[in-house]
């Protein structure tokens, strides 16, 4: 029976017919056997009883009248009948009283019961059937009579029946074969090519392929149907298939996203084309084996997914997992995976999911957690809100701030820490107008503390967090400063420069006062001290005039030593009234080529050396504002000084020009001459302060005092750069030279 | 059957099988007790004309004219015996006149004198004449016990049954062993 599991659909159903024909036949045939052997059987016995029932009347006068020939001779009548074996009467007493044996003679068994009530019993031994009856006679049991018939004829006829059933099996299974093979053709064909056809496809895949439809109308066709129905379906789903399969390709291609799958029956693990370069592996170059696969996990991560994987498929939940991973090349990157478990019967079979790579994430949440913490770290109120005035994140300052819980602050309402006229001011100005569009908007204003309400002093900023593609907005960030501290140390510091102004403003009051006291003072000192010089002067001159050739040689030599005196004394005072003036003079300023000034004075100093082999560099000067008079006076005293102190030098070197020091212009006038000690460059600009003994270097020691008073009243600097012997350099700026500069 | 009838059967052949197991157990019955038992028995065989019922319709009287040899047996054998559901029941009688309602008369053989004017008397009634008489056949009788060896058997004179108007049934001439069917 196991083969016939393999039999064609063909074979099966001649079997089967076969086999249904003739079982039908079979239990047919039994049935009619049995019926007909129950129904000879009931016959017999009838017979029987008829036979002992003639018996019985035939020989109840005889058993009346106690004649047992009589009887004998009724009994053996029964020779007629050859089935009859044996026939007996028996006296009520149970006795026998006539005997009949057809072969010969047995032995007299005492008589059989008859169950009461009844007048007639039989039943089948081996190889007869026995009859009781009972002999009535008017009512009235009167002995017994007994037949034992053979059962010669039952078997005769059951071995009849036997023939002729086999001879029927037989026809009738070999019709049934030859009809059977004819019919089954009509509706095997069909599903045979059916099966041949689902053999194509499944073994070629080709879903294009169609059964023939059948001109009948029965199940075949309808499964026919169905199957080409199905087919198309599956054409259908496969193309489906095919276009998703490729779409997922194309976004797997794209998303850098692998698929993998964990067998669990042998341990193997299957990946996609995608996998190899998230491990930095050539495609196929992954053995497949679970182990192999932990071995490309850090160490450190090994035992956390090897614990994830059996606790999905232990428990049934999804995986998830990160964790990194060494390249051939050592570069360590990190992957999430996702996947889970699927199940076949209730069994788990494999894990299977995706894999990406999240170092980029990985990166830039550490970045943003860098954010995080510095927002949360920071001293300022840092914060989000939410359109309708709820907040969305608060940083711990803030909460800080105004005494919030950290973890309580999402969802509370601002207004709950701002001042009543703030939170109009917010509702109604502020947060109007960054939603249209207006920007950020800074302020000071006032917090308070939630509970206390203790107002605090901040300031605001408040911007909108748009959404980076649509610009929408998104809700507003906060970001407060307490500036409590400031604000008191800007009170104080308003206080302090008030007082220092005043202060200043008196000092200032009392120093120009004592300044033009001093001036005063110098002028009316200068002033007073000429009229007596010229005295000197004058009547040194007029002792000269008329008593010169009474004096001799000495006298006039002291006389003309006088007069020296007096005429240096006269350029210091004139030296001192010229710097006084300065002082006190206004700036008349106008724009002044340096150029034609510089000129002029080399000019004038030209005449004053012409015996001198002096070399003049004098390079482009700018436009500027100035008192052209002043600085003339300046360039005048620079270029003097510089005559004065290149004496020793032949050929003397003197410039003068324009360079930029520090990204400023600086007016420059350079000698070659004896130079000076930079040790004593602070003395340089002091009054009467000289440098050089008056014995070499003639001079009143007020000249640069006078330059550096010009330049200061213009806003500049002068300061000098020299070396014993080897030179001065003398810098100059002017307030109005930047702006004029050209 | 009705099972109450059927009831009845049963339990006859129980009294009967008792009787009989008493018999057979017993000493041989008699030559009375057999010949009782044949009386009882003949009248199941015999067809009688309609008028024989006589007034007494209900029950079967056998008659025992003269000498009763039977003793207590006849009324043994007779005791719940029935022919054609009537009861049987023994009369004695000594005059032949008073066999008025009797079926079946036994013949003394102490009438052996009478005899011939007795059956002139019964002529044409229709009363089965049973004796042990010798040559009661011959002589006119109806049935006559013989011995034949230990065994008690009878003869039928079929011309006097027939005289009287009787239809003996086959079943009972056959086992006669002699029947006269001539005067």
């Amino acid at each position: 029976m196991l083969k016939a599991r393999n039999y064609s659909i063909k074979k099966k159903l001649t079997w089967m017919n076969m086999l249904v024909s003739g079982a039908a036949l079979l239990v047919a045939s039994v049935a009619f056997i049995v019926y007909e052997l129950t129904t000879f059987r009931l016959t017999m016995a009838r017979n029987l009883s008829i036979q002992a029932q003639i018996v019985g009347a035939n020989s109840a006068s005889a058993i009346l009248f106690n004649d047992p020939n009589s009887a004998a001779n009724t009994l053996s009548a029964l020779k007629v009948a050859p089935n009859i074996l044996s026939a007996r009467i028996y006296l009520p007493s149970g006795e026998p009283f006539a005997v009949y044996w057809r072969d010969r003679r047995g032995s007299a068994l005492p008589s059989p019961s008859i169950p009461p009530g009844q007048t007639e019993a039989h039943w089948f031994t081996n190889n007869a059937l026995v009859l009781v009856r009972s002999v009535e006679f008017q009512g009235k049991s009167i002995g017994t009579v007994y037949i034992q018939s053979d059962l010669q004829e039952l078997k005769n006829r059951l071995r009849r029946y036997e023939g002729t059933v086999a001879a029927v099996l037989l026809i009738s299974l070999l019709a049934a074969f030859v009809l059977s093979s004819t019919f089954q053709r009509g509706t095997s064909k069909p599903i045979m090519q059916l099966a041949e056809l689902a053999r194509i496809v499944s073994r070629e895949k080709k879903y294009s392929v169609r059964a023939p439809e059948t001109a009948s109308r029965d199940e075949v066709a309808v499964l026919i149907e169905a199957f080409n129905e199905m087919l198309a379906q599956i054409q259908e789903r496969d193309a489906a298939l095919q276009q998703a399969h490729e779409r997922i390709n194309l976004a797997l291609k794209g998303s850098g996203v692998g698929t993998w799958s964990w067998s669990l029956s042998d341990n193997t693990i299957t990946w996609d084309n995608y996998m190899f370069p998230l491990f930095g592996l050539e495609p196929g170059g992954f053995s497949g084996t679970y182990e192999d696969f932990l071995n490309l996990v850090h160490s450190k991560d090994r035992e956390r997914v090897r614990t994830a994987g059996i606790a999905s498929v232990e428990r049934n939940t999804p995986y998830d997992v990160e964790f990194h991973v060494i390249w051939p090349d050592g570069s360590i990157h990190a992957l999430s995976a996702r996947g889970k478990v699927y199940r076949e019967s209730d069994r788990p079979v494999r894990l299977a999911g995706v894999c990406w790579d999240i170092s980029e994430r990985k990166r830039s949440e550490e970045e943003r957690q860098k954010f995080v913490s510095l927002v949360e770290q920071t001293d300022d109120f840092i914060g989000m809100v939410a359109l309708d005035g709820r907040i969305l994140y608060l940083n711990r300052a803030g909460c800080r701030l105004v005494g919030l819980e950290p973890e309580k602050a999402a969802g509370t309402d601002i207004r709950d820490f701002y001042p009543e006229r703030w939170c109009l001011a917010l509702r109604d100005e502020i947060f109007p107008a960054i939603v249209r569009g207006e920007g950020t908007w800074v302020g000071e204003a006032q917090l308070c503390h939630i509970e206390s309400k203790q107002p605090v002093d901040v300031l605001m900023n408040v911007f909108p967090v748009n959404h980076p593609d649509t610009g929408q907005l998104l809700c507003f960030a906060m970001v407060v400063r307490d500036i409590t501290e400031r604000k008191r140390a800007e009170e104080q510091i308003r206080e302090l420069n008030q007082s220092l102004e005043r202060r200043v403003a008196e000092r200032t009051a009392e120093l120009e006062a004592a300044n033009k006291e001093l001036e005063a003072f110098t002028y009316s000192v200068a002033h007073d001290l000429r009229a007596p010089l010229r005295h000197i002067q004058g009547f040194s001159n007029a002792l000269t005039e008329d008593f010169g050739s009474q004096l001799d040689a000495d006298a006039k030599d002291y006389l003309k030593r006088i007069v020296e005196g007096t005429q240096h004394m006269g350029h210091l005072i004139n030296d001192l009234l010229s710097l006084a003036h300065i002082g006190r003079q206004e700036l008349r300023l106008q724009v002044t080529g340096l150029d034609s000034l510089v000129r002029e004075v080399v000019r004038d100093l030209k005449q004053e050396a012409e015996h001198r082999n002096i070399d003049w560099q004098i390079g482009e000067l700018p436009f500027v504002d100035c008192d052209p008079g002043l600085i003339k006076q300046v360039f005048y005293n620079l270029l003097s000084n510089a005559l004065k102190y290149t004496r020793p030098r032949n050929p003397a070197r003197i410039e003068a020009g324009q360079m930029s020091m520090n990204g400023r212009p600086v007016i420059f006038v350079r000698d070659n001459g004896v130079g000076f000690n930079m040790k004593y460059a602070a003395k340089l600009f002091g009054v009467f302060q000289r440098l050089h003994r008056r014995e070499d270097f003639e001079g009143t020691g007020v000249g640069l005092a006078t330059v550096q008073r010009i330049i200061h009243k213009h806003g500049g600097q002068i300061w000098a750069q020299a070396e014993l012997d080897k030179g001065a350099t003398f810098f100059f700026t002017l307030g109005s030279t930047e702006k004029q500069s050209l | 059957m009705t099972a109450p009838v059927n009831s009845l059967i049963v339990m006859l052949a129980w009294a009967l099988g008792a009787t009989m197991s008493l018999q057979a157990d017993g000493a041989k019955p008699t030559e009375y007790q057999v010949k009782a038992a044949y009386l009882a028995n003949f009248g199941k065989f015999v067809e009688w004309p309609a008028r024989a019922a006589g007034p007494d319709n209900h029950t079967f009287h056998i008659c025992v004219l003269g000498q009763d040899p039977f003793g207590p047996a006849l009324d043994e054998a007779f005791a719940g015996e029935t022919i054609d559901r009537a009861p049987l029941a023994t009369k004695r009688i000594t005059k032949v006149q008073e066999s008025g309602n009797c079926r079946v008369l036994f013949i003394s053989s102490s009438e052996d004198a009478q005899l011939k004017t007795i059956l002139e008397t019964l002529d044409k009634e229709s009363i089965l004449t049973v004796s042990d008489l010798p040559q009661f056949v011959k002589r006119g009788g109806m049935i006559q016990f013989v011995l034949d060896g230990n065994r008690v058997r009878f003869e039928v004179n079929l011309v006097a049954t027939q005289h009287a108007g009787l239809i003996l049934s086959s079943e009972l001439l056959k086992l006669a062993i002699a029947v006269r069917r001539t005067p």
